[in-house]
């Protein structure tokens, strides 16, 4: 009894050391890779410095500046409207023909989904420098359409009236594949006897669909709404691409992270860069808090 | 294949001719986006086989022309198109192995070890997954600077050897999947612990892996941000890179960088062409769970 005993508890040692040499890579590569990186940046923040030559210390100046920065609030601006009305679409849309493509009413299905979902294969630098040759002004495919219609073209990448819905809609064609997907996995996961026992209670169309089609796709909805609030407040790659690394006419189309990079990487104000860097971040995590406390966290 | 799980229109009623007008339409309406899903890869087919000459000139031509080579010759030329090419690959690649090695590890570690506390670590890496690459950009660049890992492979796969989502996804499959019988007995039986997991856990995730490696390589594949900052010369440029530094510098010369599109994209829509219920199932499932 002793022996096993003895046997089993340096068995478990040993387990426990397997564990914690199988888990320590990413901790290793987290703490070298970005927990440093991150306490680095919060430092920087403090400071200015272009990467040559002396660093000073500025204290909470570049948070001031920040603050005062209008061009820093346009960004915040463009990337909340890029992101609140590139949601409004993609989350809707989408819907209706993962909606229609579920009920039965056409067949097709998976033709269809995978279609829409090839967009979400390629790279969005692709995706931009094809919306690049689309959007062109004088010879872009786009305008020729417009023409044809409405005997004029319009100036998608150079106006600054366009160049949101322009960033919209590269957004919107990407991006639609995914939720539609996503909502066809969810409708399909809606139990069947759900319906029929609604409609033998004499529940109509709109009846059952409010209460039985959309509380269930409530995980999905607000994954997808969250996710899109993430991913929508790091919008660069369609901005960048679209304006050829600047903002567009106006600064229409700069977002958070492109301002970012202005800072950080084309003019080296490593300083002022690293405290957008900490804005973004708590910016990101406020705004992911607000909607878990709004919404309520995801039933398991 | 019918569905089963149906939303309530029942499709069997007798229809009125209003109701066939609206399926018309319906169907109208999806074949106009599945067209519109698929034009632009259409588009860059045809910029890729035609001069530029022609792209600039009305009517646009609407079928692929026969430039292809000419193209090709024009976009070696101009940039060191298939080392960039390769430069993708094995960045993809050794990137994508890693990151599967490494998460099944750590996701058999959580999914199969009672270690106490061993929940405070898998939240701490959830947590991580919060935290959005731009805050390391600079600090990260700098580090790479200092490393003198700029402008190499280090780069840009030492700081992605391991990914937090794989863990997560791994753990998950492998605590439903691998029966905890099998383990022990193998440890009864003397077993390494290594061996354990090369020999038998292994074995069994496969599926999972395959989800799992289709989704990160197409991370590392499509990745923009990172290699656009700690990569400064065209020889080491991985694909996004180089082809974006091609539209600054050629600007409306669609014909060179058109074709470097269409070769990057085009192994990946066969890819997913062959295999599309595969790669829509490895790039949303995380997502679902």
């Amino acid at each position: 009894m002793v022996i096993v005993a003895v046997a089993g508890s340096s068995w478990l040692r040993r387990k426990n050391l397997w564990f914690y040499i199988f888990i320590a890579p990413f901790f290793l590569q987290f703490a070298i890779f970005q927990l440093f990186p991150m306490v680095w940046a919060f430092w920087l923040s403090f400071h200015e410095w272009t990467g040559i030559g002396s660093m000073t210390a500025v204290g909470w100046r570049n948070y001031v500046q920040a603050v005062h920065d209008p061009l820093l609030w346009q960004s915040i601006g463009n990337t909340l409207y890029l992101w609140f009305f590139g949601t409004a679409i993609s989350m809707s849309v989408p819907f209706v023909v993962a909606f229609m493509l579920n009920s039965g009413l056409v067949r097709g299905k998976e033709f269809f989904r995978t279609a829409f979902f090839l967009p979400q294969v390629t790279s969005l630098v692709v995706v931009g420098i094809i919306f690049l040759t689309l959007y062109g002004k004088e010879y872009g495919f786009l305008n020729q359409l417009v023409h044809a219609v409405f005997g004029t073209k319009i100036d998608w990448l150079g106006q600054s009236a366009w160049i949101k819905p322009s960033i919209i809609l590269l957004g919107f064609w990407h991006g639609f594949g995914w939720f539609t997907v996503m909502y066809l996995a969810g409708l399909q996961s809606i139990p069947e006897e759900l319906y029929e026992a609604a409609r033998v209670d004499g529940a109509g169309l709109a009846q059952q669909f409010l209460y039985i089609t959309i509380p269930m796709l409530r995980n999905v909805i607000v994954f997808l709404f969250m996710m899109s609030f993430i991913n929508g407040l790091q919008s660069f790659i369609p901005s960048f691409i679209l304006l050829n690394g600047g903002g567009g006419t106006g600064n229409a189309g700069l977002t958070i992270v492109m301002y970012l990079y202005q800072h950080g990487f084309t003019f080296f104000n490593l300083g002022y860069g690293s405290s957008l860097a900490w804005l973004l971040f708590v910016l990101i995590v406020a705004g992911t808090l607000l909607q878990v406390k709004f919404v309520g966290l995801n039933r398991k | 294949m019918k569905t089963i799980h149906r939303n309530q229109i029942d499709p069997h009623r007798r229809w009125s001719p209003v109701a066939v007008c609206g399926k018309f339409l319906l169907y109208a309406v999806l074949i106009f986006w599945a067209v519109v899903s698929v034009f632009p890869f259409w588009w860059m087919l045809v910029c890729a086989t035609r001069t530029t000459g022609e792209m600039f000139n009305i009517p646009l031509p609407l079928v692929p022309g026969h430039s292809l080579r000419q193209n090709l010759q024009g976009l070696l030329k101009v940039t060191p198109f298939v080392r960039q090419y390769l430069n993708s690959v094995f960045v993809a690649v050794a990137g994508t192995t890693s990151q599967l090695f490494l998460a099944s590890l750590s996701g058999y570690a959580f999914a199969k070890f009672d270690v106490r506390g061993k929940e405070r670590f898998f939240l701490i890496i959830l947590a991580t997954m919060m935290i959005p690459s731009q805050l390391t950009l600079i600090p990260g660049f700098l580090l790479m600077s200092k490393l003198h890992w700029l402008n190499t492979y280090y780069s840009l796969l030492v700081p992605g050897l391991v990914g937090a989502f794989g863990i997560f996804w791994m753990r998950q499959y492998i605590a439903e999947a691998v029966p905890s019988e099998l383990l022990d007995s193998a440890r009864v039986d003397g077993c390494h612990e290594f061996l354990i997991f090369t020999r038998i856990v292994l074995p069994i995730t496969t599926p999972a892996l395959a989800a799992l490696g289709t989704f990160i390589f197409l991370g590392f594949w499509n990745d923009f941000l990172w290699p656009l900052i700690v990569l400064r010369e065209p020889g080491m440029y991985t694909l996004p890179v180089a082809l974006r530094f091609l539209t600054t510098t050629y600007m409306f010369d669609y014909s060179k960088f058109m074709i470097g599109t269409a070769l990057a994209t085009f192994p990946m829509v066969l890819a997913y062409l062959f295999a599309s219920r595969k790669f829509i199932a490895g790039l949303t499932a995380g997502a679902l769970k």
